[in-house]
């Protein structure tokens, strides 16, 4: 056991994958010498050469329209996009192109694709830097998104995403980079479809992902201190599609559910997970489903962050809504 | 005035640097972004530049050793000149952050300040108005457990949580108005769940609060919420002292035709009545045996396993036990001289409601499976609850049960619901000493009453009904031999 | 989009109106010189097809490109000037090369001059003051343009006042050129606003950090400025990695179209963060590609700003006159990290940096106007006072800056809040509330 970043441990999942099949390839902007403006793909163009793990032109719909025609081939392209807001211009490829190109080839054609993407905010940088894309991908059939919070489940998820026959939108909450985990690699954990209870509570359940899993788990913690409660923090790992049934057998326990997510709140993946509660679990709900999450305006400039990001009190403020209703 | 020049987020991604070499010796005097320092990352190298004027006061990292951002590189004396040079810096002014006050608080990435590396905190204790006694902790710990903590699977292994009641949102708004827990209803939706009529019913009984109000129910004599008494003052004697005139209710509607039907009853039909005690030990196993197949089993039917009560399955029972006793399933027509023996069961079953006692059928009872029965029963009690059943519904029955257990009474004495020729009365099951395999025993029993009309049949009769009956309760497997 | 055509590819029969590319032919008596700095194959002095001719509905006759296609490369290629050797006027010990190929600009008088070494040693002062306050914790992030002041003082001095700049987020130099303060780009730098502040009252819009999504709204924006036939051109700033972009293409297609008055401006700086231009193209040059999109396009030694300048002035004198959009690759070199967050030894060696520090363009253009006598001690001084000046303001105003009201966010969203905006607003007020309490 040693303690892995979660930068080490997409690296590492990276350059298994690339072991174990010569048609995982790596591309990106600054993924080949520079190792990624994050270091997540360093000494892969060394160990693997410039033909496996290579620098592109500053091109992101071409990155993924790249990788589109790379896994028509038979190749397994991992492409990155640099950060969150730059997968932006290359939603067309992404959504009309990676999203349907099987269904479109009468399921003859696999797109075992998987696009990288630095998302989310809280580490104080410039604009375009912070989003949070996850609906984007999830609101379009045809794409699988998947969210790690640990560095386990960052290798683990990667690997099966890379293994998936279908299109995979891997986001890697960078505010969480940097923590470390004690872990052997290689590791699997949970099959990356399936959400998992990070905390077992009979009170409220917290769904969450990505960077708000340390957000649900500090307030759960801050709960119980508090009132005594027993909050259940359920990581939801998948976006698209969500785990319903953990969901439901949660809420079907507490009675009491929050979403917690950076993304601005209409239309997040947490109005899809209440819409989700209400039809399964209408009879079970003691309180209605309440989002704690960021605001419906641009990402802040850095200094601001902290008001707008759904931190430990916005949490508390909506457990403690449910609790008390 | 000393300022303190901290170790910034040299946004190299790394949270440590090495003091390469200072450029600078205590004393000097340093101007403005003069070079203080070399430190080096696992990255690069980068020259820091002072942030201040001033006199170099303290310099705390030797050359060749490390430090952590945030960590105090120098401090610089500026009471001489500092001041203009930088008017506006407080001292905490150089946090990696520009957090206005307090430690360090981030950790650089690659891009930007950084993130943030103190666990999450809430803003202070707040007020909860509804607590949990302390001690009771989840699986897991705190905010750091994170990374290391061993998830468990969302679904426990036996595939169902903990029951909780179930209710639609208005319900659950009507039990905190009426202040009724809802774990204390019964429920009676379709689904299992405690519809407005249980909140209503519950809170009604708790109200009155004695048994003879409840007694009132199972004899069909329930008021209307509004018709009953209300005493001023509450219930102690002082309420009495001021106005001892008796409050006038009219007898109309569904309660004049209560009364209705227990007079004629009651002043045409010469009843009697048997009765023994059934030990339900089986009874409540098997149903919790099917209870937890319907929750977890590939016919997960989660709505009908809390439809499942044991009165259902005593319903269910009924049929099979007046095939022993067919006359009990019968009626009398005085004016033809005729005994009308039915070949079908349809069963009326008692159920108390705002409006006051009401007797929806199943019709066709004896041909239908347990869930069904038990799911039709649901729904009909629902209904009768929210006032919504047909006439039809309310209509045809054979033979009538009355739980006046649920109200949890031992015993009673139903009325016959004429024309038919017998009624069933099911007490409450509760552990109760007993005579069990010739040894005192604390077993789960009830008490069955049967009233019947004698005209029509004799006491022989509801001894072979209630005995197949409790053999049937007692002994559940005798059922698969019934067809 | 049946009306844009209408006003944009009108024929000649309704030259008259105002607001008609013809109302600009009129004007083209106005272009520079008989030398034609600018040989591009729309040089309205030449017999050929004329910018204004009609473009949009079909009936266009793009530019010519000469025999000598890209291969050639030459002087000769109508299309294409300094391809081989990029243009210069001073060489990099600050003498004239002597060249007619920019010709010298004679118009600039002492002052001029003095103004542009002065803008060119402010911007290096504040650069490195902002680099030193992201050290010091003050900014989120900084992106120097250290050793590009050339390129975008020569370009900002070309401009005049009426004239809009869209930048991305590396043009510091052009920004105080264009007498943007610089504490409200500091301020996006620290993370208080997004796009900078300042920025539009100087007719530039604010700071674009998506590569290459600026040049899309500089075309449409210069599209505008024909359809209301304004005296305006617009310059669109963009690097040698934008130009991969997909907006890029579109941006150049388009904007060659509708022949907008639109200057694409590409400093070449060698290095997209970490990717060499190699990576990016293989082009002999980026001002190749004006080819094909059938505008001139010229190649520039942008580490020389009096030649950066000549060039800039001619192209916003050709567009003005309605030439349409030019392509002008200013080759510089970006010594700095792509941002203080970036560790630039990974991918380049000293040696390169050294070589590019020999040709400093402060150093050659100080050189020359010291030769002129232009510029002596007296004025070193005086620069240097200003640009400290600056520096302390930028300090002054930027450390510690109390940030502005999170609240106000939800004011930014729509010209009005909606509702559910006020609620959210509301929210974020409780919150701020309990914890100052």
């Amino acid at each position: 056991m040693s303690a892995v970043t979660m930068v080490a441990a997409i690296n590492a999942a990276l350059r298994d994958a690339m072991d174990g099949d010569d048609k995982v390839v790596v591309f990106g902007e600054d993924v080949g010498r520079l190792g990624g403006v994050f270091r997540v793909t360093d000494g892969l163009s060394d160990r693997f050469g410039p033909q496996r793990c290579f620098d592109t032109p500053l091109a992101e719909s071409g990155i993924v329209g790249l990788a589109i025609g790379l896994a028509i081939r038979g190749y397994r392209p991992v492409p990155e996009l640099q950060f969150d807001g730059f997968s932006y211009p290359a939603l067309d490829q992404a959504l009309n192109q990676l999203a349907k190109y099987h269904s479109r080839s009468g399921g003859l054609v696999d797109l075992p694709v998987v696009v990288r993407i630095p998302s989310f905010g809280g580490i104080g940088s410039p604009e375009h830097h912070s989003e949070s894309p996850e609906t984007h991908f999830a609101h379009t059939a045809g794409l699988k998104v998947v969210c790690p919070s640990t560095p386990g489940d960052a290798y683990s998820m990667l690997r099966e995403a890379i293994e998936c026959p279908d299109p995979v939108v891997y986001l890697e909450p960078k505010q969480r980079y940097w923590t470390r985990e004690e872990i052997d690699l290689p590791l699997r954990t949970e099959p990356m479809d399936q959400a998992v209870v990070r905390r077992a509570g009979d009170d409220v359940t917290l769904v969450a992902y990505g960077n708000a899993v340390a957000t649900a788990m500090a307030a759960a913690a801050e709960a119980e201190v508090q009132a005594g409660l027993a909050v259940e923090v359920i990581d939801l790992r998948s976006l698209a599609p969500i785990d319903v049934d953990a969901v439901v057998a949660s809420v079907e326990k507490t009675g009491r559910c929050v979403v917690v997510h950076e993304a601005p709140r209409t239309l997040g993946i947490g109005a899809e997970v209440a819409a989700l509660v209400q039809e399964r679990a209408f009879y079970h709900l003691e309180a209605p489903v309440l989002r704690a999450t960021g605001f419906d305006t641009p990402y802040p400039p850095a200094r601001l962050e902290r008001d707008w990001l759904p931190g430990v009190d916005r949490v508390l403020d909506a457990v403690q809504a449910v609790w008390e209703q | 005035m000393r300022r303190d020049f901290l170790l910034p987020d040299l946004g190299e991604g790394l949270q440590d640097a090495t003091v390469v070499q200072w450029h600078v010796r205590v004393g000097d005097t340093v101007h403005l972004n003069d070079r203080l320092v070399t430190v080096e990352t696992a990255k690069a190298s980068v020259e820091l530049p002072s942030p201040f004027e001033g006199r170099v006061a303290l310099l705390d990292i030797g050359e060749g050793d490390g430090l952590r951002v945030g960590e105090r590189l120098a401090s610089i004396d500026t009471s001489e000149d500092g001041e203009a040079a930088a008017p506006r810096a407080p001292d905490a002014a150089l946090l990696p952050t520009g957090a206005p006050t307090g430690p360090v608080t981030r950790q650089p990435v690659l891009v930007g300040y950084g993130v943030d590396v103190v666990p999450q905190r809430a803003t202070g204790r707040r007020e909860w108005r509804r607590r949990k006694a302390p001690g009771r902790r989840a699986l897991d710990g705190g905010e750091q457990g994170l990374g290391t903590t061993p998830s468990v699977p969302a679904t426990p292994p036996n595939g169902f949580p903990v029951p909780r009641p179930l209710a639609k949102p208005p319900v659950r708004w009507l039990a905190r108005t009426l202040d009724v827990d809802l774990h204390q209803v019964r429920p009676t939706g379709s689904r299992g769940e405690v519809t407005a009529e249980d909140v209503r019913a519950a809170a009604g009984s708790a109200a009155t609060g004695d048994a003879a109000g409840s007694v009132g129910v199972a004899r069909g004599e329930a008021m209307r919420q509004d018709e009953r008494p209300s005493w001023p003052g509450g219930t102690g004697a002082s309420g009495l002292a001021g106005d001892d005139r008796p409050e006038e209710i009219p007898v109309r509607g569904v309660r004049a035709r209560i009364a209705e039907r227990m007079s004629l009853s009651r002043s045409t039909i010469p009843e009697a009545s048997a009765g023994l005690w059934v030990d339900c030990e089986r009874l409540l196993a098997l149903r919790a045996a099917l209870r937890d197949d319907l929750r977890s089993g590939s016919a997960r039917d989660v709505g009908g396993a809390e439809a499942l009560t044991p009165f259902a399955i005593l319903a269910w029972m009924v049929p099979f036990a007046l095939r022993s006793a067919p006359l009990l399933n019968a009626s009398f027509d005085a004016a033809a001289k005729v005994i009308r023996v039915s070949r079908a069961v349809h069963l009326g079953v008692a159920t108390g409601t705002e409006l006051g006692l009401l007797v929806p059928v199943v019709h066709g009872a004896h041909a239908l499976g347990l869930r069904e029965l038990a799911g039709e029963l649901a729904r009909l009690t629902r209904w009768a609850r929210e006032g919504t059943l047909t006439p039809e519904q309310l209509t045809g029955s054979t033979f009538t049960i009355t739980n006046y257990g649920a109200l949890g009474l031992d015993d009673g004495l139903p009325v016959v619901n004429a024309p038919e020729a017998a009624i069933l009365g099911v007490g409450a099951i509760a552990p109760r000493a007993t005579v069990h395999d010739g040894e005192l025993a604390v077993r789960s029993t009830a008490k069955l009453t049967c009233v019947f009309d004698h005209r029509v049949s004799d006491g022989a009769d509801a001894a072979r009904f209630l005995g197949r009956l409790k053999a049937l309760v007692e002994q559940p497997e005798l059922l698969l031999g019934t067809r | 989009m049946a009306e844009i055509s209408q006003r944009v590819g009108g024929n000649g029969a309704r030259s008259t109106e105002p607001g008609t590319v013809a109302h600009w032919g009129q004007r083209r008596g106005t272009l520079h010189d008989a030398d034609g700095l600018i040989a591009g194959p729309g040089d309205p002095s030449a017999g050929g097809p004329r910018p204004g001719d009609p473009c949009i509905d079909g009936g266009t006759q793009g530019p010519e490109v000469g025999a000598g296609g890209l291969g050639a490369g030459t002087g000769s290629n109508a299309a294409l000037r300094g391809v081989d050797q990029p243009l210069r006027v001073l060489s990099p010990d600050g003498s004239p090369t002597g060249a007619s190929d920019p010709p010298y600009p004679a118009l600039l008088g002492p002052e001029q001059h003095r103004q542009m070494l002065t803008d060119m040693i402010l911007t290096r002062r504040v650069d490195a003051e902002l680099v030193d306050l992201q050290r010091q914790g003050q900014l989120a992030l900084y992106a120097s343009c250290l050793g590009q002041e050339a390129a975008q003082v020569g370009v900002a001095a070309a401009m005049r006042a009426q004239d809009w700049l869209f930048p991305q987020y590396r043009e510091l130099g052009m920004l105080v050129a264009r007498g943007v303060d610089p504490v409200g780009v500091a301020m996006m730098w620290r993370g208080a606003y997004h796009g900078g502040r300042g920025l539009l009252e100087r007719h530039t819009s604010p700071i674009c950090i998506v590569v290459g999504a600026n040049a899309l709204h500089a075309a449409g924006f210069a599209l505008g400025v024909r359809l209301d036939a304004a005296d305006e051109v617009v310059v669109a700033s963009i690097g040698d990695g934008a130009l991969s972009e997909g907006d890029v293409h579109e941006a150049l297609n388009m904007a060659a179209v509708y022949e907008v008055p639109c200057l694409f401006v590409v400093q070449n700086n060698q290095w997209a963060i970490s990717v060499p231009g190699r990576v990016q193209t293989k082009s002999a040059t980026l001002a190749h590609k004006a080819v094909a999109y059938g505008i001139p396009g010229i190649r520039c030694d942008g580490n020389d700003v009096l030649a950066t300048y000549s060039v800039a002035s001619d192209a916003l004198r050709w567009i003005r006159a309605g030439g349409g959009p030019v392509l002008l690759e200013l080759l510089t070199y970006r010594r700095g990290a792509h941002t203080t967050a970036d560790d630039p030894t990974r991918y380049r060696g000293d040696a390169e940096l050294e070589r590019w520090a020999a040709l400093d363009p402060i150093d050659r253009y100080r050189r020359h106007l010291v030769a002129e006598g232009i510029w002596g001690e007296e004025e070193e001084r005086r620069a240097a006072s200003v640009a400290d000046e600056a520096a302390a303001h930028v300090r002054a105003e930027v450390c510690d800056a109390a940030d502005p009201s999170a609240t106000g966010l939800f004011d930014l969203v729509f010209t009005r809040p909606t509702k559910e905006l006020e609620r959210q607003r509301a929210q974020l007020e409780r919150e701020l509330a309990r914890r100052r309490s």
